[in-house]
């Protein structure tokens, strides 16, 4: 396998760690906007990985490409799409998994996998939802709550949306080129300040796996809401809620030299309750995964590129990881190897564990 | 603040002001002071404890890893 990873943040890094042990890989190409990341994680990973100055010196001869940068990933989907490639997105944002999953045809035509939001949520969680999908005669209704992020870039880019009504402004590379205009800093501030006086009366709590236990959650938009859609039988209702630690304004409004704390360190996590009808009648399952979701995120994304250059991946040609999967648990197990893990709420007598 | 001034207006009197006594004073502050406090307080008043039960780590042992999706 030969594989390329554009962007080489906290998840990227990560991904790249994970391509490096995949059994069949031949040659790994790393691309970063910024020459220092692209040293960092070359000098890392060692013999089998190089650097490449541009997108294109990337993409060329790659039997897969791992998008992991924030904003807009369809232009370089497009590229690698004609250049013959099979492609991993780590997009979380709504518009962009609009973007990806208009590439089906392209993707069709090149036959190409375009997966889209291979990383902790969307991804892990998607694969966690079909997992228990399963079970049911007919899907209602999806509520999946959400926290953590993947790096400074994730971090930003989900504080910008709760925030200041849209992506955090950045320079198109990962942490270190990432920068808010005063204006929008300015509104961001000023809305933390108030939602921190008066708390959202629409926020809802959410019990997550254990550590993370009982947060307070918001309604929140990303590409869960697209990917999460078609599943199973019957288009259930999906709703979205993210949980943001307090201060995580003021570390995202930091410069990553200044935040002693890298929001990688920090864990994550998603508890998706599914509802629907079984032989028994209506049901409910609370399932979860609590992990940095860096880590999981590389993991998921590394064994997606894997599988699609395995041929091991079916459904539309574009679409999230939990509808290329045909066998969730076959990628689950497969996953829970490299130390990725799942939890489900079982209800009985015990509160702790 | 030594004093604060407040406008009153009744049916069939015309414009008053007057000042407000320590009373008043404390019952503007408490009014104040209870709305960000009501919004806490209820905020929390409508947590629900969750239904008893535990996490437990889902194991995937049986199942194959190399037939492919």
């Amino acid at each position: 396998m030969r594989a390329a990873v554009i962007g080489l943040g906290a998840t990227g890094a990560r991904v790249a760690r994970q391509l490096q042990s995949w059994p069949s890989i031949e040659r790994l190409k790393l691309h970063d906007t910024s020459p220092l990341r692209v040293q960092e994680a070359t000098a890392s990973l060692g013999e089998g990985s190089s650097g490449s100055g541009t997108v294109d010196e990337a993409l060329e001869g790659c039997d897969v490409v791992v998008l992991c940068f924030p904003g807009d990933p369809v232009p370089t989907a497009r590229r690698a799409l004609r250049a013959g490639s099979h492609v991993v997105s780590l997009s979380t944002t709504r518009e962009a998994a609009a973007g990806l999953l208009d590439l089906g045809e392209m993707a069709a035509s090149a036959r190409r996998h375009v997966v889209v939001g291979a990383g902790f949520s969307p991804g892990l969680s998607e694969l966690v939802v079909a997992h228990v999908a399963g079970r049911f005669e007919r899907l209602e209704a999806i509520d999946l709550a959400v926290t953590g992020s993947g790096g400074m870039a994730c971090r930003r880019e989900r504080v910008g949306r709760t925030f200041g009504g849209g992506p955090a402004q950045n320079g198109g590379g990962t942490e270190g080129g990432t920068s808010l205009a005063a204006t929008s800093l300015a509104a961001m501030s000023l809305k933390a300040t108030l939602r921190s006086l008066v708390p959202d009366p629409a926020a809802v709590l959410r019990w997550f796996p254990e550590p993370l236990g009982q947060l307070r959650c918001e309604g929140a938009s990303g590409a869960e809401e697209l990917l999460l859609a078609d599943f199973g039988q019957g288009s259930p209702s999906v709703a979205l809620h993210r949980h943001l630690p307090a201060g995580e304004v003021v570390l995202a409004l930091l410069p990553a030299s200044l935040s002693s704390r890298k929001p990688e360190m920090d864990l994550g996590g998603f508890a998706a309750e599914v509802r629907g009808t079984t032989a028994r009648g209506s049901e409910v399952v609370l399932a979860g995964a609590v992990d940095r979701p860096a880590v999981a995120a590389g993991t998921v994304a590394a064994v997606a590129a894997g599988w699609a250059v395995d041929g091991r991946l079916g459904g539309p040609w574009s679409g999230g990881v939990g509808m290329k999967v045909q066998r969730p648990e076959v990628f689950l197990s497969e996953l829970a190897v490299r130390g990725v893990k799942i939890a489900e709420f079982l209800p009985g007598s015990t509160t702790d564990g | 603040m030594s004093s604060v001034t407040v406008s009153l207006r009744r049916t069939g009197a015309t414009r008053t002001t007057g000042r407000l006594g320590v009373a008043g004073r404390m019952t503007l502050l408490l009014g104040v002071a209870s709305v960000p406090a009501a919004l806490v307080f209820g905020a929390r008043a409508r947590k629900v404890q969750p239904a008893p039960g535990r996490w437990e780590q889902v194991r995937f042992d049986g199942c194959p890893r190399d037939t492919g999706a």
